[in-house]
């Protein structure tokens, strides 16, 4: 018989979103529950869970392999909560949905907290699917979370079929893999290919087939095609969610996949990635130029990001993951605090560029934060944006990979031509209507929070790189 | 007291930053003197620390004079290693006290000088963030929080010469002095680069710290870089930052019109402090310019070519603040003599004792400018001792250190860089001394037509024209008695003292000749004695000679000034009418066309060549971007066909189950999930293809 108990007890918090998640979807049919206040729940719940996963410690293998827990997962999970939570402030203070469906939200929430949880955890493919799966279906549904819009309904069909098409590709590839090596095992796939098989038609179609699911979550090009309606139909808090928390889960899940590999698999391996990591930035840099909706704009800037992170997983050493999870927590900043500007900005919901003409006079403060946060995912100095892409294009450059950093540089010097654009109409642009004055100075606390320490960690970051040398190994 | 000097910048920086902020609300709810005192609070406090430390300091035995605090670690790549870290030593001792010290006075000024403006928050604000950055670019460890407090004042002088901005001559000013500071700092990054390129090379470990340089010298020393040692091109890039940044040929140009900003702006950031950062910076490098000597000379020349020209304008200006402005670059000009002749203990005297008396002599040309209703036109004074004693006076004393006024400080310090001047070339001293002659001339003319003779404004004025209040003139009267003392800190030796000024400044800079007989400049011995000095008698009677030549030849030209603009003014006018002294008195006046002639050679053609890169964005760039769009389109509609005839079939499955699971499915658009699909198979497809035949 099989003891589970020391297994679950090293995934506290696990156990606790898992019960977070019962609790949401059936305490609602509970009748004295159903009064007491549920955000409050939720982020208290998000804090203990932080908490326990801050307490753990050392490596385990759980599960008969299915699960790793570590360093690297622990962090990962941190920030998970913290985006969460973020998050949460973001969709009380947003109009775009009905507060009675909190309840639910939130439970779908901790399921896809859950989800991305496992898929950084994960040292299996099976795993790895029921982890994707996991993240997938509660996203299609929190995209169409607001019921009265066609638009999010329809947005979130094409998710759903797009995503069920991913899922698919992505299961054929790793009938490839156990068919060529036996195991579903990360380890045991690289072992069992060896180096015989590098370089042969059929490595190259399996490992790619079995990026496509990953891919699919990091929206890396050619699986981004879903990224700008479902993002330009969700409400505004949850396509700021989407824009980051499941990408970096995909990311975290390709760089478990691929640390495990032969030396011999290496160059291959990076060369395949980055091919992806250049072909994801060029489009997603390219094709924002012509948008005409911030969020649709935004959504092409997260996949160009998606690009610039590929950067760092396609290197496959431990600096490349240093230099990942360094530049996210400052991604996390700068994208939820645009998001967050332009729920605010924006009226009537709507999201058309031209309609933030000359914002800066009425709302100044918010603005230039928002200008902060836009220059910073531009990649300016002094903005912390400027320092992980630094740290990005180094890696790549100690590992040789010139084309790349030119493709870089390149969407880089692209992006700054739509960012700066979106700064000028706030900006030098005439009023084109009269802003109504924000009800509440959470918004402009909220965005300052976010700008704030973009410009502090910016001028001083070595706290950052130490607390993101934990991930280098997976211990 | 030493272990509170982190603090000495971070509180005028913290002043800056609730100024900032809170300062409009302050001013408008609490008032205007509040805001002042709030202002003046956080630089007296650094002042506070800073001379409490400096008492401090000098009780430690002199080889333990130099604290190092690391605060926490900065840029860390790989090898390259930058730390906040402040170091405290006799020399940065000595710029704090300049700084905070003066900064405070004229703190305190400003309360008096910017009385009823409306932006008066926004000065404290401006001038509080200028003493943080400027206390950073002194206290740093290594070149870069130096080049942080650089970059921090030429912001804030930017920033506070355009202060006025609503006149757009005046914003112009800022503008430009922003520019030209520019240029120079891209010499200071070059050099730093040359710095690093090199330690690099050689070193484990890059940083930028003196201590560690200093150390590294020897090492670097061995290198060329295109043919040149490495430390000349470093010190060379490194002095062309000094150019811009304290106004010499042929990036002066920028000073004088930073006239343009409040006065007292002017006494702090372009005469007292900023200005004489390129001064400091080689203090604080003299390791590496005792080892660079064509720089030294090239330093020596520039600075004499400087000291000459700017002194024969001064001499021919109106505007009382350009006299004054002039009178800077002259004087700016004599401390990098003082350096490129590698006498650093006696340019850095003189910056220390010009601090005191251009600081006053500015004050007091401000309280006139108030006094007079903002006028400024020395031609509308006269008289005016009379009506403002006080400033009058003090004005008067600053004069006579800056002519050199025997036992004032002027004296000491000009004599000094004089005699070491004469040491090295004859050339060199001749330029210095004939220019000493013209200072005392310059600036005793400013005193006769300011405050003596009849005043030749309106009635009106002169009525109005009073002595200024107890704030304003009290600072003046501070720094006018700190000109006439300061001397003394570093009597010669033949005179009686014994140098003390230098032998404190000696275990952190070491004189060019010292530094030869004793070796390495970096071997510091507790038993530093003075300068060494030829004690022979022929060199005494040089010493005595040029003293005493260069203190008649002063008092000579100050009694020119008397008789010329006093005494018997029909005789100038006279002069005047004829048609040489005429062309050059017109040639002096319009100082020398040196701005006609760069808005002639450089501006014009950059302008051209920004008219040249528009046009080459407009057709070029867009076109290729246009270009890239068609490209885009292209692709689309291949996609489109493709997606029609290829893939349809693939993607029958998903077609099947949208038709087939009900009304919700209808709202779709329908094709649009199958093309997007298609898209995404033809671009797997694509790059599984690139991998299997390309990899």
């Amino acid at each position: 018989m099989f003891n589970t108990l020391p297994h679950l007890a090293h995934l506290p918090a696990h156990l606790v979103l898992s019960l977070g998640l019962l609790f949401f979807f059936l305490g609602k049919t509970i009748p004295g529950i159903k009064k007491l206040p549920a955000t409050a729940i939720f982020i208290a719940m998000l804090a203990l869970a932080a908490a326990l996963e801050a307490s753990e410690t050392g490596s385990h293998d759980l599960f008969f392999g299915m699960v790793q827990t570590d360093s690297f997962s622990r962090l990962y999970n941190q920030l998970y909560f913290i985006v969460s939570a973020l998050v949460v402030v973001m969709l009380h203070f947003s109009d775009e949905m009905d507060r009675e469906n909190d309840w639910e939200n939130y439970g779908l929430l901790s399921c896809l907290i859950l989800g991305m949880m496992f898929m950084t955890s994960a040292s299996h493919l099976l795993m790895a699917v029921i982890a994707i799966e996991m993240v997938s279906i509660p996203s299609y549904l929190l995209v169409a979370l607001n019921r009265k819009n066609p638009a999010s309904k329809e947005a979130s069909m094409k998710y759903i079929l797009f995503g069920s098409f991913a899922t698919g590709v992505m299961l054929y590839g790793m009938s490839f893999l156990f068919g060529m090596t036996g195991s579903l095992t990360f380890a045991d796939i690289w072992n069992g290919l060896g180096s015989e098989s590098v370089g042969t038609p059929i490595y190259y179609l399996a490992i790619g087939f079995t990026l496509a699911g990953m891919s699919f979550k990091v929206a890396a090009v050619p699986f981004h095609f879903w990224c700008p309606d479902a993002y330009q139909a969700a409400p505004t808090p949850i396509t700021a969610f989407l824009s980051v928390a499941p990408k970096v889960a995909g990311l975290t899940l390709m760089m478990r996949f691929f640390a495990d590999h032969l030396p011999v698999q290496g160059d291959s391996l990076t060369q395949m990635l980055s091919i992806v990591a250049i072909v994801t930035m060029v489009v997603g840099s390219f094709a924002a130029l012509k948008q005409t909706d911030i969020k649709r704009l935004l959504a092409y800037s997260s996949i160009a990001h998606a690009g610039f992170l590929m950067m760092g997983v396609a290197v496959l050493n431990t600096d490349g993951r240093q230099a990942v999870f360094f530049y996210i927590p400052i991604y996390i900043l700068m994208n939820l605090g645009a998001f967050m500007a332009i729920i605010y900005l924006a009226q009537d919901h709507d999201y058309k560029i031209s309609a933030f003409n000359g914002a800066v006079k009425s709302n100044p403060l918010l603005v230039t934060a928002f200008a902060v946060c836009t220059l910073s995912l531009a990649g300016i100095p002094p903005f912390a944006g400027f320092v992980g892409k630094f740290y990005l294009f180094k890696v790549a450059m100690e590992k040789g990979l010139y084309p790349m950093i030119l493709a870089a540089g390149i969407s880089t010097v692209v992006s700054l031509y739509f960012y700066v654009s979106l700064l000028k109409v706030m900006i030098i642009d005439q009023e084109a209507r009269t802003f109504s004055p924000l009800g509440s100075k959470v918004p402009v606390v909220f965005v300052s929070l976010c700008a704030l320490p973009l410009v502090f960690l910016g001028l001083y970051w070595v706290p950052l790189v130490n607390w993101a040398d934990k991930v280098r190994l997976f211990q | 007291m030493i272990s509170m000097i982190p603090l000495v910048p971070i509180l005028p920086l913290v002043g800056a930053l609730i100024i900032g902020l809170f300062g409009k609300r302050i001013q408008a709810t609490i008032g205007e003197f509040a805001t002042g005192v709030l202002g003046c609070a956080m630089p007296g406090l650094a002042a506070l620390i800073s001379f409490g430390s400096f008492f401090e300091l000098i009780a430690r035995p002199a080889t333990d004079r130099i604290i190092v605090s690391h605060l926490a670690p900065w840029v860390s790549v790989a090898d390259f290693q930058v730390e906040w870290a402040f170091r405290y030593d006799p020399l940065s001792a000595m710029m704090l006290m300049i700084i905070t010290g003066i900064g405070t006075l004229i703190h305190v000024y400003s309360m008096g000088y910017m009385h009823e403006d409306p932006s008066y928050w926004r000065f404290f604000s401006y001038i509080n963030l200028f003493l943080g950055a400027m206390l950073l670019l002194v206290l740093g460890d290594n070149l870069l929080i130096m080049f942080l407090g650089w970059e921090g004042v030429g912001l804030c002088s930017y920033l506070l010469i355009g202060f006025w901005f609503n006149n757009p001559d005046y914003a112009y000013a800022g503008r430009k002095a922003f520019i030209v500071n520019r240029i120079g700092d891209l010499g200071f990054l070059t050099g730093m680069f040359t710095l690093i390129l090199f330690s690099a090379a050689n070193f484990e470990v890059v940083t930028l710290s003196f201590g560690e340089l200093q150390g590294r010298m020897d090492t670097l020393a061995q290198y060329t870089l295109w043919g040149f040692p490495v430390l000349e091109v470093a010190a060379f890039c490194f002095f062309v930052g000094a150019i811009g940044k304290s106004a010499q040929i042929p990036l002066y140009v920028w000073l004088p019109d930073a006239m343009a900003g409040p006065t007292p702006v002017s006494a702090l950031i372009h005469a007292a402090t900023m200005v004489t950062a390129g001064v400091y910076m080689i203090a604080r490098m003299y390791f590496m310019y005792s080892l660079a000597h064509f720089t030294l000379e090239f330093i020596a020349i520039i600075a004499a070519l400087t000291c000459f020209f700017s002194a024969t304008i001064g001499m021919a200006q109106f505007d009382i603040k350009k006299v004054l402005a002039y009178s800077t670059v002259s004087q700016l000009g004599y401390m990098f003599l003082a350096m490129g002749v590698g006498a650093y203990s006696a340019g850095t005297f003189h910056l220390l004792t010009h601090a005191a008396f251009k600081a006053a002599l500015f004050m007091g040309s401000g309280s006139v400018i108030i006094a007079m209703h903002h006028e400024q036109d020395m031609r509308k004074m006269g008289g005016l001792l009379k009506k403002m004693p006080i400033t009058g006076w003090a004005f008067i004393f600053a004069t006579l250190a800056i002519m050199g006024f025997p036992g004032t400080s002027g004296f000491f310090s000009k004599d000094e860089i004089l005699e070491k001047a004469f040491e090295e070339s004859v050339w060199l001293w001749l330029v210095g001394f004939i220019v000493a002659g013209m200072t005392s001339f310059y600036m005793w003319r400013a005193v006769f037509m300011t405050f003596f003779g009849e005043f030749k404004g309106d009635h009106h004025t002169w009525e109005h024209c009073h002595e200024q209040p107890k704030r304003t003139v009290v600072p003046i009267a501070i720094l006018a008695a700190l000109a006439l003392s300061l001397g003394f800190l570093n009597v010669p030796d033949f005179m009686g003292g014994d140098y003390s000024f230098s032998r404190y400044l000696s275990p952190v800079v070491k004189n060019l000749e010292e530094a030869q007989v004793h070796g390495m400049p970096d071997s510091i011995d507790g038993e530093q004695h003075a300068p060494v000095h030829a004690e022979e008698h022929g060199d005494l009677l040089i010493e005595v000679g040029l003293m005493v030549g260069s203190v008649t030849w002063t008092l000579l030209t100050a009694f020119l000034a008397y008789y010329l603009y006093l005494v018997n003014p029909k005789a100038r006018e006279a002069l005047m009418s004829r048609a040489g002294p005429q062309a050059v008195f017109k040639v002096l006046n319009n100082k020398y066309y040196v701005d006609e002639f760069y808005d002639l050679v450089v501006v014009g053609p950059l302008k051209k060549c920004y008219a040249f890169m528009g046009d080459f964005d407009k057709y070029v760039v867009d076109g290729a971007v246009n270009l890239a769009g068609y490209v885009g389109r292209g692709l689309g509609i291949l996609a489109g066909f493709l997606d029609q005839h290829i893939v349809d079939g693939a993607v029958n499955e998903v077609a099947w189950a949208s038709q087939t699971t009900g009304k919700g499915f209808s709202l779709l658009q329908s094709g649009r999930i199958q093309a997007l699909v298609g898209a995404t198979l033809v671009f797997f497809a694509a790059v599984l293809t690139v991998w299997i035949v390309y990899l």
